[in-house]
């Protein structure tokens, strides 16, 4: 431990050369007369010193001992020593978006390659890289140093993704590589996580376990000097009024920019990347301060993916938010039609019905009309209407109406006549329709709808109290429709009782039996501020609406079952090729374009996002993973920083434990003692030597 | 003569028996010599050496033994009238003539070894200079309290100080200076020393000699027998340490020596059994050369307690002048 007191061992020269000292008797006798005295003759002095090597072989032992207990000996033999024979090791390295910011990368790699050369050729050492999952780029196995040096070398190689920072999963894989390597416990382990340990780290897995005895975790913080940083994040959801607000409004974005508490700098600017709109907004954030705002809009270009981002920081990493081209699902309304041009005419239902199924951000209606000889043509799901204009649907259009009812479609049927009743009753199979004219309400005379159930998801938009007030639609005509049976539902009544709103469920799909048409010649409803919302009510109802879908993440599977083969295209152009069944989850942030069947039959863009927490790039505090039973390692260790601990460091630590086990300071005083009694024994039989023969 | 007479007189009747018991009954009361020695006055050590002697004596059955003993003659015309004992006279009727103490006690000249190797101690810091001297001045306070004149000589390369026998007021506190006095920077060279001491005793008395006697042997009997020859009682007190008597030394060492300052290492383990022979054959060949020369030998390790080691003296003393009385017929 102290290898300086050694050097009192070349105080084991003084007896030596005292002992070589041919020194004249000490003592002097005074005598009254030496006229009886003879000379002894002296011994020679080579002699005294073979009769005397033993005193002083003991007196040089005790002092060599001395310097040698002061400096605290202990012996690395791990066997002789008792101290487990290697450590395990196993190191993680942050690979997250956070880490692509500055030299932070290049510092965690050095760091990693620091921790595995420190190791001795007895451990074993595992490295693995993490972000949102642990991928082990070096097993724990008890290799080389070669084949370690190798491994490190590979990592300068790879560059940090975009992933987000579960440090919780990727500790709870490194405490499991440990407990497989644990074979009786005899071995010291520790878990050397290197990361800048940011505030949004994910930690929840850690409280699912606990921390198993005799494992050490070691931080090695990598932080930049300058921490200051801004974030742009799109944030999901909907405001209370864009709640209420009709089924076919805007689709609003909102973003969050967020600055952390060690900005400098307050402004920040948004601006649409690639652009000529310039700056869009300006604003001002304290440190640690965040706004939400809405996504401004672009000028023009929407149906391109578009990049929002923020300027304020040094690092940009963070800094965008991806928005993908408008996309609204295409519905396929087919409206029953004795003409091409029914569409067209004015004050039928058709031509109402076009120009209130205009489309939205979520849904785009495509009209068309189909003859009682065309029905045989139209497959797969959409929307069916016959409109009540006195077109009847004939067989091929019946069997037309119930495959796409099978297959959770969706139909409108408006009985303009008693005739319909044959039609119901061959469209819903075993129902008994009644149908019968109500006959004219008479001059000035008109019905109203008195009951509405707004609790049914087809009447979902008129929810609101405010909203369901159908007073001022008015009804000129009506049928009479009755109907008994499973599946029936009346969904409206006019304040006559009769039923204004049928819904049938067959199969799958909703038949909505309207007993009014919605043209002039039947009532206002067409004319009304109803109408829009009733239809794209029925249309959500009937699932041809895209519910928000939330921030897509990096690391998340993109929402999209291919049911055939496919490819995505990512960002950066690159292109993935998918099987059925198969998913594909985003690496980088961007807008991804999935293709189904390989063309642009069915084909969707994805936004992914960085994900959230991110771009909290503050230090965390060590409490927070001491308080999760963590036990760390005392002292923080900042790599690249004074307070790094080196090899040296570390191996100086490992001497002062196994000294301290071993405690050879103990024995070797013990052996000092009884060579003094020794010594001692030696000196007093030499003095008798030397008296009475 | 008269020396011997009195002598002999005031140790009549001690028996060796007496002696004995003295010796017996009082050899566990007898102070350490190497306590003794933390007395630092000398008179003081002297007079506590002399206490313990005394007992000695007393516990013998030649109790209530005067020491002021004097001699009387009868009236001669020409005696100067100043000495007659007028009370005597008043009682006796005749006139008796008072013989002066100088002219009827024992001149004893305390010769002592101040030389360098004297300095040597191993027992609680007394050197044999300081049993010497102790021993010497308890002599000459015993000797003089019984009206003895007593003197001091001093001798390391040669005479050093010399003080001569007498008995007056004040005397006794000079001889303890002079045995106070510090060890002299010197060898030992008795036979100068002896020599120059047979010059300056022009009268016969008793010459107790304290020394080491770490010197050749030869010199040492010469001079002896001379002293001897002039009339001198000779009595040699032979100091040793008890260290150099047994060579109690373990460690290899550099051994100094304390007069000529020579080094010579030396491994007690392999140099004693030499030592040790060589030292006995020094000894033997001292009491050998004091036989011959008719000198009394005492032999005086220094932690001897010192009361024995005059009880010893006393009684060799005693036998051997009651003997001479008995073969000379006493007296002059």
């Amino acid at each position: 431990m102290f290898p300086l007191y050694l050097a009192g061992a070349a105080a084991v020269i003084v007896p030596i050369l005292l002992h070589l000292r041919r020194q004249p008797p000490k003592d002097r006798v005074a005598f009254s007369s030496l006229m009886f005295l003879e000379e002894t003759e002296r011994q020679p002095t080579r002699r005294r010193r073979l009769e005397n090597w033993l005193l002083l072989l003991a007196r040089c032992l005790i002092l060599i001992l001395l310097a040698l207990m002061f400096a605290r000996p202990f012996s690395r033999d791990r066997e002789a020593s008792g101290v487990e024979e290697g450590e395990s090791v196993v190191v993680l390295l942050d690979r997250s978006a956070s880490m692509r910011r500055g030299e932070l990368w290049k510092r965690g790699v050095e760091a990693v390659r620091e921790v595995v050369e420190a190791a001795g050729v007895s451990d074993r050492v595992a490295v693995g890289l993490f972000d949102g999952k642990v991928e082990w780029v070096m097993a724990g196995d008890e290799g080389l140093p070669e084949a370690r040096r190798a491994a490190v070398a590979g990592l300068a190689k790879v560059m940090p993704g975009w992933g987000e920072t579960d440090l919780g999963r990727a500790m709870v894989s490194g405490l499991e590589v440990l407990a497989q390597w644990n074979d009786g416990g005899r071995k010291k382990r520790r878990l050397v996580v290197v990361s800048d340990f940011q505030e949004g780290a994910k930690l929840a897995e850690l409280q699912k376990v606990a921390w198993p005895e005799g494992v050490v975790a070691e931080r090695r913080v990598i932080a930049l000097e300058e921490e200051g940083n801004l974030t742009l994040e799109l944030v999901s959801g909907r405001t209370e009024e864009e709640e209420e607000g009709v089924a076919n409004a805007e689709v609003v974005r909102r973003v969050r920019v967020s600055s952390s508490r060690e900005t400098q700098q307050t402004g920040f600017e948004l601006a649409w990347e690639g652009s000529n709109q310039g700056v869009v907004v300006q604003g001002f954030l304290p440190p640690g301060g965040r706004r939400v705002l809405k996504m401004p809009p672009r000028e023009k270009g929407d149906e391109k993916p578009g990049v929002l981002k923020v300027t304020g920081d040094g690092y940009d990493f963070d800094n965008r938010v991806y928005v993908a081209p408008e996309q609204p699902r295409e519905v396929r309304v087919r409206v029953a039609a004795d003409e091409e041009g029914a569409l067209e005419r004015a004050a039928s239902p058709g031509y109402y019905l076009k120009r209130a199924l205009l489309g939205t951000a979520a849904v785009r209606p495509v009209l068309e009309t189909v003859d009682a000889a065309n029905w045989d043509g139209v497959t797969g799901g959409g929307v069916v209407v016959s409109a009540g204009d006195g077109v009847r649907l004939g067989e091929a259009g019946i069997a037309a109406w119930r495959k796409v009812l099978g297959e959770g479609g969706l139909g409108v049927y408006v009985v303009d006549g008693v005739s319909a009743e044959a039609e119901l009753k061959a469209l819903t199979g075993e129902l008994g329709w009644r149908v019968k004219e109500a006959g004219e309400q008479g001059d000035g005379a008109y019905a109203m709808l008195g009951e509405v159930d707004s609790k049914d998801g087809l009447l979902a938009p008129f929810a609101d109290a405010r909203l369901k007030d159908f007073t001022k639609v008015r009804f000129w005509k009506h049928r009479v429709v009755e109907v008994e049976g499973e599946g029936v539902k009346v969904l409206a009544r006019f304040d006559s009782g009769d039923a204004a709103m049928i819904a049938v469920r067959q199969g799958a799909g909703t038949l909505l039996v309207l007993t009014s048409g919605w043209h002039p010649a039947d009532s206002q409803l067409a004319l009304s501020t109803k109408f829009v919302p009733l239809w794209f009510g029925w249309l959500a109802a009937a699932g041809f609406s895209y519910e928000e879908e939330g921030v897509l993440q990096v690391g998340q599977a993109l929402p999209w079952e291919f049911k055939g083969e496919g490819k995505v295209t990512g960002p950066s152009g690159q292109v993935g090729v998918l099987k059925a069944g198969e998913v594909f989850v985003a690496k980088e942030p961007g807008v991804y374009r999935a293709e189904a069947n390989g063309g642009e039959k069915e084909a969707r863009w994805f936004a992914v996002q960085l994900p959230a927490g991110e771009g909290r790039v503050s230090v965390m505090a060590e409490e927070r993973l001491t308080e999760l039973g963590v036990n760390l390692e005392s002292g923080d260790e900042v790599a690249g920083g004074a307070g790094e601990v080196t090899a040296e460091v570390r191996e100086r630590m490992d001497g002062v434990e196994t000294e301290a086990k071993q405690r050879l300071w103990l024995w070797t005083l013990v052996a000092i003692l009884v060579l003094v009694i020794v010594e001692s024994m030696l000196g007093a039989s030499r003095g008798r030597e030397g008296s009475v023969a | 003569m008269f020396g011997e007479v009195t002598w002999g007189l005031l140790w009549s009747g001690v028996s060796d028996k007496m002696l004995s018991v003295a010796g017996e009954s009082s050899a566990s009361s007898f102070v350490d010599p190497a306590a003794l020695m933390r007395i630092r006055s000398l008179e003081l050590r002297a007079r506590v050496v002399m206490e313990g002697l005394w007992k000695g004596l007393h516990r013998s059955p030649y109790h209530g033994f005067s020491v002021e003993f004097s001699e009387y003659r009868s009236y001669v015309r020409g005696d100067d009238p100043r000495h007659i004992d007028w009370k005597l006279a008043g009682r006796s009727g005749r006139y008796f003539v008072k013989k002066f103490e100088d002219e009827t006690n024992l001149r004893c000249q305390l010769v002592v070894d101040h030389s360098r190797s004297m300095k040597f101690g191993s027992a609680g810091g007394m050197t044999k200079a300081d049993y010497a001297a102790t021993l010497a001045a308890t002599l000459a306070l015993f000797l003089m309290k019984q009206g003895d004149a007593v003197g001091v000589t001093t001798f390391a390369s040669g005479l050093a100080e010399h003080v001569p026998a007498r008995n007056r007021p004040g005397h006794l506190r000079r001889l303890m200076l002079e045995l106070e006095r510090p060890v002299q920077e010197g060898g030992t060279a008795l036979d100068v020393s002896m020599t120059q001491l047979s010059e300056l005793l022009t009268k016969k008395g008793l010459v107790c000699l304290f020394s080491d006697l770490l010197a050749p042997v030869e010199k040492l009997e010469r001079q002896l027998s001379w002293l001897g020859a002039m009339g001198q009682d000779v009595v040699v007190f032979h100091l040793m340490d008890r260290a150099e008597i047994e060579f109690r030394f373990e460690e290899a060492a550099v051994f100094q020596d304390a007069e000529s300052g020579v080094e010579r290492f030396v491994n007690p383990g392999v140099a004693r059994e030499g030592y040790l022979a060589r030292l006995k054959a020094h000894c033997d060949a001292v009491r050998s050369g004091c036989e011959r020369a008719g000198v009394e030998y005492q032999w005086c390790p220094t932690d001897t307690p010192l009361e024995v080691a005059l009880f010893d003296f006393v009684s060799r003393r005693d036998g051997a002048k009651v003997a001479k009385n008995r073969v000379s017929g006493g007296g002059r």
